[in-house]
């Protein structure tokens, strides 16, 4: 596995959130490809999502039922693998999310000079 | 419900596995080609532009692979993978393989046998409804349990106890009965029941009824239950049976009901009669088995507490019907059922399981041996990637195989030698019938397999895993001379190999001493040439001593009447059987000062038939008759015991006495003193015993005695009594039609018959000893030439160098030595702790019985050096040049 060491390490369990995050907020079912570019694009090339992490955390959220995929045409109409969120994926999107929140939010209280 | 959602997505993913490969391919496929567009737009060529994305995006397989992984089959994958590898290098190695197996299946299958019987007779529940509820009453004395109560006690304690639902009694032992069936006399077993019986045991009869209370009371009404068999046996399963009426003992009887099949009461019989006992203050004869079922949320001690507060009431009201030192006690039915077979049979379980130790050893070490000749195909395979998991479960997996072929094998040898072992199982071992190769015997056999496979595979399977890369690589020319650790784990198993042989065969030896002692054991007469036959004596006509007397004359003037018959006579019971005991009063001693003897009635030609010596006084005689003086001969024992320092001859004492009018006899005199005779079992010594001839018995007393127990005959023969024995029956029928003969067997098959159970866990002990031994100097041949094989090159050289073959011999054989001798030292010091276990099972022995001990060390080293000596025999024929040239 080719790793660069430029790239940002993602904070650790959050890649789920990430991927969760990102498909509830398009509006759409996304691809693989799609979701990471999302990422790399909206956190401004910070936090960047290797393949080799991306594709085992998309089985997993399969696997616990967060998400569900099936085969479609991507914006430029070809037959790709559209992942979209389920109704317990989107609950538990909530629930990370506040859990993150709260986890930051007590580290920023920490690190933050008073 | 989430959980379950998730193993159906799992499920349905594995069904679908080789679809989800193509499409995660074409998933990264179509990622691939996104990112080499991005590139391309970006300003590069697109060939690397491609060639870009696909270094981004890294080792696509793995990444597939670690897909997969997250559903979680790849260990189901690769257990197949495994499994077809595993099989694959099995048949390669046939000799290897079979070895194995077999090895295996012997300790298997033997474990198999063992544990069936044993969870036939240990752990399987009784056949009865509830049976952890079914509870026998016994008494409690300081010196131990005693069984048997009398009517009258039975009566009291079921009228108060509060804690039992109900609570039956019957005969300690069945008299057995002459049933007339077409115009043949049948000897059928035959026992008393309370009516209660078979509500205690929870079993309702396949036919008609048990037996209601009325008929259980005294003038009941004739009538019995048959056993399942006898009803198929002599009435041809005829459904009309219930109401018809049989002649029983020459009395027409109904029979009621039928029991289903396999019930059976202990003591077993055919055909179950009421008891009616009944509460008679003058009646203290122990003559029953008292059980009963304790009602539900009664815990034992309470009812155990109850019972000895009904003990007290009774002993305030009637106090010479309870014993000085008397408490009550209960135990499980199962326990009590089960008594002295429990410990031979763990014993055995042992026994086996040492077997299976010994045979998993040997299997470790065949796969140590071709460890090192596989050392290259591992470090290969780990060259390449495996881990070091991956490689030990390879190995664990191809053990499982073996475990799992050698149970398969090992499960029909248990098929084949339980059969062996049934037919050879004493009767007196309880619940054979149950024995058998059932669920729980198979699921025992999966877990020993799998603990087996895990045994014999770990050892080798670590040692792969210890593994060193470079250099078995380097070594790698299939001469390796594996590890050293290697080594000491092939020489380690083998040493623990002979202890545990030791530890076997000294315990099988100790039983083989024990038995060929009680073989040898004096037992104060001469079975030889001694027939011995049972005849029911439960006609109406024999109820009275008279009358009994006068068949058993007719009965024995026939027989003198044969050829080559010399004498016979009558006893109560034979030696070595259950033996009636009574209280007695010696004139001239204390008021109220009662002893206890054994006590037998016999006709005055007992002794000569028996070849008894006479000590001192006479035989009885003739005119020893109903109207003669009353008369009684003892043993010497019993002279030692009473009359420690005086003649016996002359001194005048009362049998009987206060147990009840049916035991109330005359006053009579010593007239002589026998030999004693290992009368209650070959192994028990001679107890007092006192003599009363058949003529003087009172007719209560015959007709007690008859209804519990069958009359034995013994006859003496000039030659092999079995030949005469058609004539015998023959003789007896002529002497009465109706009556049935049984359990014609010569004398010493009774003896034997007394020794069954001791011979039988001798055989097998010693069955599993030869094959501990057996297997052990496989075992060490195995490793001794595996060493001279890897040893070739180095003794070549010293050879080369000018050592003797001598020398060479020694070199191998010094190894080997040094392994038996730390295997047996370890064996004596194990079986001087395990064979104090078996205490109570010996017999003029003991437990560590130096004699013993040394043997069997002296024989394994022997076995081992022979063991060793072969192999070793071939380094001294190695050719040194060919042996340096082998390189």
């Amino acid at each position: 596995m080719g790793s660069d060491a430029k790239k940002t390490e993602l904070v650790p369990g959050t890649l789920e959130m990430l991927i969760l995050k990102t498909i509830e907020r398009n509006a759409g079912p996304m691809h693989g490809y799609g979701i990471a570019r999302y990422i790399k694009q909206i956190s401004g090339d910070v936090l960047q999502v290797e393949e080799g992490s991306l594709y085992p955390a998309l089985q997993r959220l399969a696997i616990k039922g967060w998400v569900k995929a099936e085969w479609g045409q991507s914006e430029n109409n070809r037959r790709a693998r559209l992942y979209k969120l389920t109704p317990a994926g989107r609950k538990r999107l909530k629930q990370e999310v506040a859990d993150f929140e709260r986890v930051l939010e007590a580290i920023l209280r920490v690190v933050q000079p008073t | 419900m989430d959980k379950l959602s998730q193993l159906w997505r799992r499920a349905l993913f594995y069904a679908r596995r080789d679809r989800f490969d193509r499409e995660l391919e074409e998933e990264m496929r179509f990622h691939l080609e996104l990112k080499a567009e991005e590139n391309l737009a970006a300003g590069t060529s697109p060939e690397e532009a491609r060639y870009a994305a696909e270094r981004q995006f890294g080792n696509q397989t793995l990444l597939q692979e670690v897909s997969r992984d997250m559903w979680g089959v790849r260990s189901i994958e690769t257990l197949f993978q495994d499994l077809r590898y595993g099989v694959r290098t099995l048949l390669k190695n046939p000799g290897f393989t079979l070895i194995a197996v077999f090895t295996l299946a012997l300790g298997i299958g033997a474990n198999t046998a063992i544990f069936s019987v044993v969870n036939a007779v240990l752990i399987k529940s009784l056949p009865y409804r509830e049976p952890e509820r079914i509870f026998q009453a016994l008494r409690r004395y300081p010196q131990g349990l005693g069984e048997a109560a009398s009517a009258t006690k039975f009566s009291f304690y079921r009228q108060h106890n509060q804690t039992f639902e109900s609570l039956a009694a019957c005969d300690i032992l069945g008299a057995g009965v002459s049933l007339l069936a077409g115009d043949e006399a049948h000897f059928v077993s035959s026992l008393q029941v309370s009516a209660d019986l078979f509500p205690v045991l929870g079993v309702n009869p396949l036919l008609g009824r048990t037996f209601t209370a009325a008929e259980d009371q005294p003038g009941g009404g004739r009538v019995i239950v048959i056993s399942h068999s006898l009803w198929q046996r002599l009435f041809n399963g005829d459904r009309q049976i219930v109401g018809r009426t049989v002649t029983l003992g020459g009395a027409g009887h109904t029979v009621v009901g039928v029991m289903p099949p396999g019930f059976q009461t202990r003591p077993s019989a055919e055909v179950w009669m009421p008891l009616r006992a009944v509460f008679d203050v003058a009646d203290k004869g122990n003559n029953y088995l008292m059980l009963g079922r304790i009602k539900p949320g009664v815990t034992p001690e309470q009812a155990q507490a109850d019972l000895d507060r009904v003990r007290a009431l009774m002993r305030k009201d009637y106090p010479e019907h309870i014993g000085d030192n008397e408490t009550a006690a209960i135990a499980g039915y199962q326990d009590r059922l089960v008594g002295d077979t429990k410990l031979p049979l763990l014993l055995l379980m042992g026994a086996v399981g040492f077997v299976l130790l010994i045979a998993c050893a040997n299997v470790a070490n065949l796969f140590l041996s071709r460890a090192a000749a596989r050392s290259k195909e591992m470090s290969v395979r780990a060259a390449l990637g495996a881990g070091r998991l991956r490689l030990t479960r390879q190995l664990l997996t191809e053990s499982l195989l073996l475990a799992v072929a050698g149970a398969v094998l090992g499960l029909l040898l248990a098929h084949f030698g339980l059969k062996t072992l049934i037919a050879i199982t004493p009767d007196s071992l309880p619940r054979v019938s149950e024995i058998g190769i059932d669920p729980p015997a198979l699921l025992f056999t999966l877990g020993v397999a799998a603990a087996a496979g895990i045994l014999f595979g770990l050892a080798p399977a670590l040692d792969a895993g210890r593994l060193n890369l470079v250099n078995a690589l380097r070594e790698g020319s299939g001469r390796t001379t594996g590890s050293a650790s290697r080594a000491r784990l092939r020489s380690m198993l083998v040493a623990s190999e002979i202890a545990l042989s030791v530890v076997l065969l000294i315990g099988a030896s100790l039983l083989l001493r024990t038995f060929a002692n009680l073989r040898n054991e004096n037992l104060g007469f001469d079975p030889q040439n001694v027939l011995t036959l049972k005849i029911s004596m439960s006609d109406p006509r024999y109820q009275s001593t008279a009358g009994t007397e006068m068949f058993l004359r007719r009965v024995f003037e026939r027989l003198r009447e044969l050829p080559g018959v010399e004498s016979a006579a009558y006893i109560t019971t034979l030696p070595t059987e259950l033996c009636p005991d009574m209280l007695f009063h010696i004139e001239g001693r204390q008021q109220n000062d009662f002893e206890d003897s054994n006590y037998k009635h016999i006709t005055p030609d007992y002794f000569r038939t028996m070849a008894i010596p006479l000590r001192q006084g006479r035989q009885f005689e003739e005119r020893d008759s109903e109207s003669g003086a009353g008369v009684m001969i003892v043993n010497e024992s019993f002279a030692r015991r009473f009359f420690p320092n005086e003649s016996p001859i002359g001194r005048h004492l009362t049998i009987g006495g206060n147990i009840g009018p049916d035991y109330a006899d005359r006053t009579r005199e010593i007239v002589g003193v026998v030999g004693d005779v290992r009368e209650e079992g070959v192994d028990i010594s001679s107890a007092p015993m006192m003599y009363v001839p058949l003529a003087q018995r009172t007719d209560r007393l015959t007709l007690l005695t008859n209804k519990l127990a069958p009359a034995a005959i013994v006859v003496k023969t000039r030659q092999n009594p079995l030949k005469t024995e058609p004539a015998m029956r023959a003789a007896v029928r002529s002497a009465d039609a109706a009556q049935a003969v049984s359990n014609l067997r010569t004398m010493e098959e009774v003896l034997s018959w007394s020794l069954a159970r001791r011979q039988f866990n001798m055989l097998l002990l010693s069955v599993f000893a030869g094959l501990a031994l057996l297997l052990s100097a496989v075992g060490i041949y195995g490793v001794v030439s595996y060493s001279v094989q890897q040893r070739t090159r180095e003794i070549g050289i010293r050879i080369a160098l000018g050592a003797q073959a001598r020398d060479a011999l020694w070199l191998i054989i010094r190894q080997g030595l040094a392994l038996t001798l730390i295997g047996v030292t370890l064996g004596l010091v194990a079986a001087t702790a395990l064979t104090s276990l078996m205490k109570t099972l010996l017999f003029g022995v003991s437990a560590t019985d130096p004699l013993t001990f040394t043997t069997i060390a002296l024989l394994l080293t022997f076995v081992a050096l022979l063991a060793c000596w072969i192999p070793a025999r071939r380094a001294t024929k190695v050719d040194p040049m060919t042996s340096l040239r082998s390189e």
